[in-house]
């Protein structure tokens, strides 16, 4: 799991660096916290540096009509410069700007921009744009880039956004967003529908988004821990099937655990006995009474039954 | 070079992470630091030229005066 994390984390310095990921190789011992240090410290310095003409540049937009500003920014401002100054236009300008360009260079901005220093543009756009930038970056799967976005928008734009994304596509955000407090918010927005369609989406290319979907489920709080626990109680066989073979096959036991404890008695009936089922079929009994160990005592007790130790 | 060269050439930012590398990792990840900062400055530099060319001959010295 820290491995996805500390992988996102050299992916963003990269971008922040406008250097190739393979030249940050060196850094892949590092923590996840101390690359996240880094990120934000050299993205401050690269800024602060330059704050002055970046002002300039935002300040001369005001000295010509948009629609000429628009023009000139697609023919000769690339992205990455766009994208630091962004958060140095007045909301309104930017956001009359903002109608004025294309998404695919919208999008280009969006990847390289630190929205932390944009919080006041961004607010100000209309979800409508926010979404059409939204489903171009979820079409190039630039997910980490998006993630970075919930902090700085405001609920309505997340919720808009959230309503047009894919299970996928909410995972992978999800598991990149850092704050677990907005992870949380984030999840809230979500209706019953939404939810429901985020464990067959982890089960889905062969189980391949369940560490993502574990360590989302792991990181908010009690309620939304619960929420997205008790899906598992009405999903098909072939999703519980799936998340048992991740457990077995993957190791993921320690990462389950908040989910298992999470569930209600009636998704944890299910998952246990799809649990034992498995350890049965595979042999591995002795294996799932060893993780039950970890587990709540009632837990344990339910897993001892469904394994007919009891 | 070394850290406090480095933050001297970037106007005294504040590049304390860098702490947490070991001397060589600092200095490698100092020299891509040092690359960024060449190619953002070549970027302005030619966005701001290239961004000229296409304003009105009458808003243009007032446009240079306020980017260069």
């Amino acid at each position: 799991m820290s491995e996805l994390l500390q992988q996102a984390e050299l992916e963003k310095l990269a971008v922040t660096l406008d250097a190739p990921l393979s030249q940050l190789a060196f850094l892949g011992a590092y923590e996840v916290e101390t690359l996240r240090a880094l990120r934000n410290s050299v993205s401050a310095a690269l800024f602060d540096r330059q704050v002055k003409r970046f002002q300039r540049l935002a300040d001369s937009t005001k000295l010509l009509p948009n629609k000429l500003v628009a023009m000139i920014t697609v023919k000769v401002i690339p992205p990455m410069l766009s994208a630091q100054i962004t958060g140095l236009l007045e909301p309104d300008d930017a956001v009359d700007l903002a109608s004025r360009l294309d998404v695919e260079y919208l999008a280009d901005v969006c990847v390289a921009m630190d929205p932390r220093r944009a919080a006041a543009v961004l607010c100000a756009m209309p979800s409508t744009t926010v979404v059409e930038v939204a489903m171009e970056m979820q079409r190039r799967r630039a997910f980490m880039p998006m993630a970075r976005f919930v902090d700085a928008l405001t609920d309505e734009q997340i919720s808009a956004v959230a309503q047009r994304m894919s299970a996928e596509g909410l995972l992978h955000v999800g598991f990149f967003v850092e704050s677990q407090a907005r992870l949380s918010q984030l999840i809230g927005l979500l209706d019953e529908e939404q939810l429901s369609a985020t464990m067959p989406a982890a089960a889905a290319d062969q189980g391949a988004m369940w560490p993502q979907a574990l360590s989302m489920v792991e990181r908010v709080d009690q309620t939304q821990r619960a929420r997205l626990s008790n899906v598992l109680s009405s999903v098909s066989p072939d999703v519980l099937d799936s998340l048992t073979r991740a457990l077995f096959e993957q190791e993921l036991w320690r990462e389950a655990l908040p989910m298992l404890e999470a569930m209600d008695d009636a998704a944890q009936e299910i998952v246990v006995a799809a649990l034992a089922s498995h350890a049965d079929q595979a042999g591995q009994p002795d294996h799932l009474e060893s993780f039950a160990q970890s587990l709540s005592e009632r837990l344990q007790r339910k897993i001892q039954i469904a394994l007919g130790r009891v | 070079m070394d850290l406090t060269d480095l933050q001297a050439r970037l106007g005294g930012a504040d590049l304390s992470a860098l702490q947490a590398l070991n001397e060589q990792d600092a200095a490698r990840l100092s020299v891509l630091i040092e690359h960024a900062c060449e190619h953002q400055s070549e970027t302005l530099k030619q966005a701001s030229e290239q961004a000229l060319k296409h304003i009105p001959a009458l808003l243009r010295p007032a446009v240079r005066k306020l980017l260069f």
